[in-house]
């Protein structure tokens, strides 16, 4: 079996049904999915004492954006929106100021069988580092309905605002791919563009 | 506590209940078959009382209330869904059933104890009240297996809180918590001579 489970690839060759699973690490962690109404799933890797509760956000078509997948440390910026949120909520928020900088960000997804069970763990395929978050109340004229939108901006791979980041591939990815091999343990070391001299013995 | 709608005021003439979710599809392919993929979880449950005739001033009045309440789209009530059409009528069903045994938050597979009374049958509605901020939610049944002692549903949408044995399935006129469709309002209007005015209700699953 390999990082994506055998059954979970035959369910992407056709159609299924899907769950879009998203984790802030801040404390208190903040953990969301594209359904309605709540759900218990375990991110492996990140939710080391078993399932946690989800909470769902009701994704919408419109919402639904899409990730490249890293490739060479090279990736874009990303942004999390959270649309229809209540000035009640937005009033805490303000209030409290989440310090979100520097939260890892994960993004997964799991397959739903028909009776909408989910039938992994959570696969992740996409991190990054939330940099800051913002809301927006755009106003609207005539018979518009005002939205409020709270976004979160996130750097996914090497992209940095100020400065690249150095690490794209961490050993920790690595351990959850193939456990026990040591290629990136000291992948910290190095940016981009460093040239590694090959050890002479 | 939200208030309870009271159906037999608005009585309304066309009633449509469903579970809305979407699913979205890939690009055409050249053999003209689609994927489609739904992220939805399950959908949510969707009510529409339309051809609402209100006749006496009682009426007039509980509109306007109701009104009240719903207009902007924010606050919820708990609405009796009106499936007496899918009800035998030679059976009593305002004897709650039991929850047989304890089940997860997303659950689609519960075990009930109905009365003797009724059989659970698949298309009927029922509702569960979950209490805390979930309070009522109606599910529909899908499938029913006779399990002797009792039965075995699996339901639509998935569960919204966990359920223990100490809950109870309502399947006449079950209630579930909903607010007014986003952008709607209930404008109070009626034509003289008659003095008739007539409305629509449509309603979402309250989150």
């Amino acid at each position: 079996m390999g990082y994506v489970p055998d059954a979970v690839i035959t369910r992407l060759r056709g159609s299924g049904n899907w769950g879009i699973y998203f984790q802030l690490l801040t404390v208190p962690r903040l953990r969301l999915w594209s359904g309605p109404s709540n759900i218990n799933q375990t991110m492996p890797g990140i939710d080391t004492t078993g399932p946690e509760l989800y909470r769902g956000v009701r994704l919408n078509e419109e919402q639904l954006g899409q990730f490249d997948i890293m490739l060479n440390g090279g990736a874009e910026r990303g942004t999390f929106t959270l649309e229809g949120v209540s000035q009640d909520s937005i009033d805490k928020i303000s209030g409290i100021d989440p310090e979100v900088k520097g939260a890892r960000v994960y993004l997964g997804l799991a397959s739903h069988g028909d009776d909408w069970q989910p039938l992994s763990d959570i696969i992740r395929f996409q991190s990054g580092r939330a940099d800051f978050w913002s809301m927006e109340q755009p106003v609207s004229g005539g018979e518009g309905a005002a939205t409020r939108t709270l976004k979160l901006a996130v750097a996914l791979g090497e992209t940095g605002r100020s400065r690249p980041r150095r690490v794209a591939y961490t050993n920790p990815q690595q351990q959850l791919i193939y456990p026990g091999d040591t290629f990136c343990q000291d992948v910290t070391r190095y940016h981009r563009g460093y040239i590694c001299t090959w050890p002479r013995f | 506590m939200a208030d309870t709608l009271d159906l037999c005021q608005i009585t309304p003439t066309e009633i449509g209940i469903d579970i809305a979710g979407q699913a979205i599809e890939g690009g055409r392919s050249m053999s003209g078959v689609t994927q489609a993929i739904n992220y939805s979880g399950g959908g949510y449950v969707v009510v529409n009382y339309g051809g609402i005739n209100l006749v006496d001033r009682a009426q007039h009045l509980y509109w306007n209330s109701l009104a009240g309440i719903l207009n902007g789209g924010v606050t919820r009530m708990f609405v009796p869904l009106w499936t007496d059409k899918l009800l035998d009528p030679t059976k009593d069903y305002t004897t709650n059933s039991a929850v047989a045994a304890a089940a997860a938050v997303f659950a689609t597979t519960i075990s009930i104890t109905p009365p003797a009374a009724y059989d659970p049958e698949p298309g009927l509605w029922f509702s569960i009240n979950h209490g805390g901020t979930v309070d009522h939610r109606a599910y529909r049944v899908v499938t029913a297996v006779d399990a002797g002692a009792s039965w075995t549903l699996t339901i639509r949408p998935p569960l919204r809180a966990a359920i223990t044995t100490a809950d109870t399935c309502r399947f006449h006129r079950p209630l579930c918590s909903m607010r007014l469709a986003a952008g709607q309002s209930l404008p109070w209007s009626w034509t003289a001579p008659g003095a008739w005015g007539a409305g629509e209700l449509p309603l979402v699953e309250h989150f």
